[in-house]
């Protein structure tokens, strides 16, 4: 529950996250982009109709925790192009099946002009729209995999349907046929993140009202939970005092830790101390000193797999982490000034708002 | 031209609103950087910080100031009233006019159209509604703005006024000659003149008005044929 002390933090740390936060507007214009590529993908004299591509969003934009772009950035929107029938890793190989996603944009006069660089990267096509949308679709073609694993008890029913294959030019295998592809389940991790947050939020709301018989039912939220703000406050603070460094936290290791640690709370001060406070006891490390941040539709990957060839990245994060609990025990402090504290820990310019007095306002009208 | 003095107007902006810039670009000045204000509207507390972009004509007043609103915060959307070029509406010309003559200090424009557009959209974004209404989109909002003003009944009757308004400011820069209404006098000196002067906004060139409001009435005037 929010005290009167907290309730300042409270509205200050929600109208950072309404600042950083994409606006609603922004997904509509990704989803309409996305949804007009996968109808040229999919539709009219295509090549690629009878294997039937469906294109769907991962990463930020899919769990609702996008945060704007730095100064001179884009908006990176993750997709996966998966063809859903007739093509296996006993038909085609990952270099073929990247090129066949690749050859149709190029059919395409104003993709073909938006494709950078024009022979693909490692594991996607990237079309760089040079409108003031500043939007980059990463597509990442993609198959169903049919030799799935996973961990039984770690899963919610559906996430093994949801496992797909990706191409990798680096894979030593990518020129070849064989059953030999790189694995991933980014619909299955979105599954988990909604299901988790809906299921926490639901225990909070049943704990609150233990004498009520009837809970209400959450409807599907999308953006703009507790959740989603808390994890975008903490992508924002990453990359204003960590944002250059190469071995900065990696963003699904944030999500993955934040979603685990967060207990349902209602308001993002309590929710966001709580995770910092707890983030790290979800950071399972094993007997030879091995850390691992599971995946949570996928037992054999770690997420955190890089701190052991490189020990600096676990340090940074743990830097991190410690310099957000600092600033919570900053922002309780008595006589805590806590605007300016959480403009410092957010980079952000301290502007006087002047005293304005309007007296003969102007109806807004445009041409 | 009357000569600008943008470097002292913008001194004097800088004053009370520190965190902005003045850059010098080829067609305009550009001032760029954080406004924040606190204001009352409609006896709600509005307090507020945008990050915001102005291209200031070199011609300046004759061109209007562009503002625009550089945090991405108003996206494109009628409803936001924001176009799609990215400038804010920031209110019809002739009420720009009204309020900023006859100086146009840059202060003024910044706290009395600026900061009146951006509390304004503060409020809608809190509240969900415009705090004192919205004017109708394009000439509609021009002509709907003059019915009220001058009290006229209809289209027509603005521009039919808007002609002798226009036509009275063309004859005072006539200077030293006759009046043809037949009082004899010179321009500058006839009553009737004075009179209708005293309605119109001083130095605000009606022309534009006129032209816009003739041909809305066209167009909607031209009948559509169905396509074959």
């Amino acid at each position: 529950m929010l005290t009167k002390e907290n309730c300042e933090i409270e509205k200050k740390l929600e109208q950072i996250a309404q600042d950083i936060a994409v606006p609603e507007d922004k997904y509509k214009d990704a989803e309409k982009r996305y949804e007009a590529l996968g109808e040229w993908l999919a539709e009219g004299n295509s090549e690629l109709k009878e294997y039937n591509p469906k294109i769907y969003p991962q990463g930020s934009f899919a769990l609702g925790s996008a945060i704007k772009p730095q100064e001179g950035c884009e908006y990176d929107v993750d997709l996966i192009c998966l063809f859903q029938k007739g093509l296996n890793t006993s038909n085609i190989s990952q270099k073929e099946l990247k090129r066949l996603v690749g050859d149709r944009i190029k059919a395409h006069g104003t993709y073909s002009k938006l494709l950078d660089p024009k022979e693909g990267s490692r594991r996607c096509w990237t079309l760089k729209y040079n409108d003031e949308s500043k939007f980059h679709l990463d597509i990442l073609p993609a198959i169903p995999d049919e030799w799935t694993h996973f961990s039984e008890e770690k899963y919610r029913a559906g996430a093994m349907n949801q496992a797909i294959f990706i191409t990798d030019k680096k894979h030593r295998e990518y020129e070849n046929i064989t059953k030999d592809w790189l694995k991933s389940n980014p619909q299955g991790y979105i599954n988990w993140f909604y299901s988790q947050m809906h299921d926490k939020m639901m225990k909070n709301q049943k704990s609150l009202l233990a004498a009520s018989e009837s809970v209400k039912e959450f409807p599907s939220y999308k953006r703009g939970t507790t959740l989603q703000k808390a994890i975008q406050l903490l992508k924002y603070h990453r990359d204003i005092n960590f944002g250059h460094d190469e071995d900065k936290p990696i963003s699904i290791i944030i999500t993955t830790l934040a979603t685990k640690a967060y207990n349902g709370e209602d308001n993002l001060f309590d929710a966001l101390k709580n995770i910092c406070a707890n983030m790290q006891n979800y950071i399972e490390i094993s007997a030879n000193n091995v850390y691992r941040v599971e995946n949570p539709v996928n037992s054999k990957e770690n997420f955190a797999d890089k701190w052991q060839e490189n020990p600096r990245k676990r340090e940074i994060f743990f830097k991190w982490l410690n310099s957000l609990n600092q600033l919570f025990k900053e922002l309780l402090k008595e006589n805590a000034d806590i605007s300016q504290t959480l403009d410092n820990a957010y980079g952000r310019k301290i502007v006087p708002k002047k005293s304005v007095v309007l007296s003969d306002t102007v109806k807004p009208w445009s041409l | 031209m009357r000569y600008y003095n943008i470097k002292g107007e913008f001194k004097a902006l800088q004053k009370e609103y520190p965190c902005l810039e003045l850059k010098y670009g080829d067609d305009f000045y550009v001032i760029e950087g954080f406004i924040g204000f606190s204001t009352v509207i409609s006896d709600k507390k509005i307090e507020d910080e945008y990050k915001i972009k102005l291209h200031i004509p070199k011609n300046y007043p004759k061109n209007m100031i562009s503002a625009y609103e550089a945090g991405g915060r108003i996206s494109p959307a009628p409803d936001n009233h924001r176009n799609s070029d990215g400038t804010l509406c920031t209110g019809l010309p002739v009420e720009v006019a009204r309020i900023l003559a006859p100086n146009y200090r840059l202060i003024d424009y910044v706290e009395k159209i600026l900061i009146g557009y951006l509390a304004q959209y503060s409020y809608f974004e809190k509240f969900k509604h415009w705090p004192f209404g919205e004017a109708a989109h394009g000439t509609e909002g021009i002509v709907e703005y003059y019915k009220e003003r001058y009290n006229l009944p209809d289209t027509k009757s603005v521009l039919d006024f808007l002609k002798m308004l226009q036509s009275c400011i063309q004859n005072r820069q006539k200077g030293y000659k006759r009046c043809r209404c037949g009082c004899g006098k010179l321009y500058k000196n006839c009553k009737r003149q004075r009179k209708i002067l005293k309605y119109g906004q001083k130095s605000y060139d009606y022309l534009s008005d006129i032209k816009a409001i003739e041909d809305w009435l066209k167009s909607a005037a031209t009948p559509s044929y169905p396509s074959c």
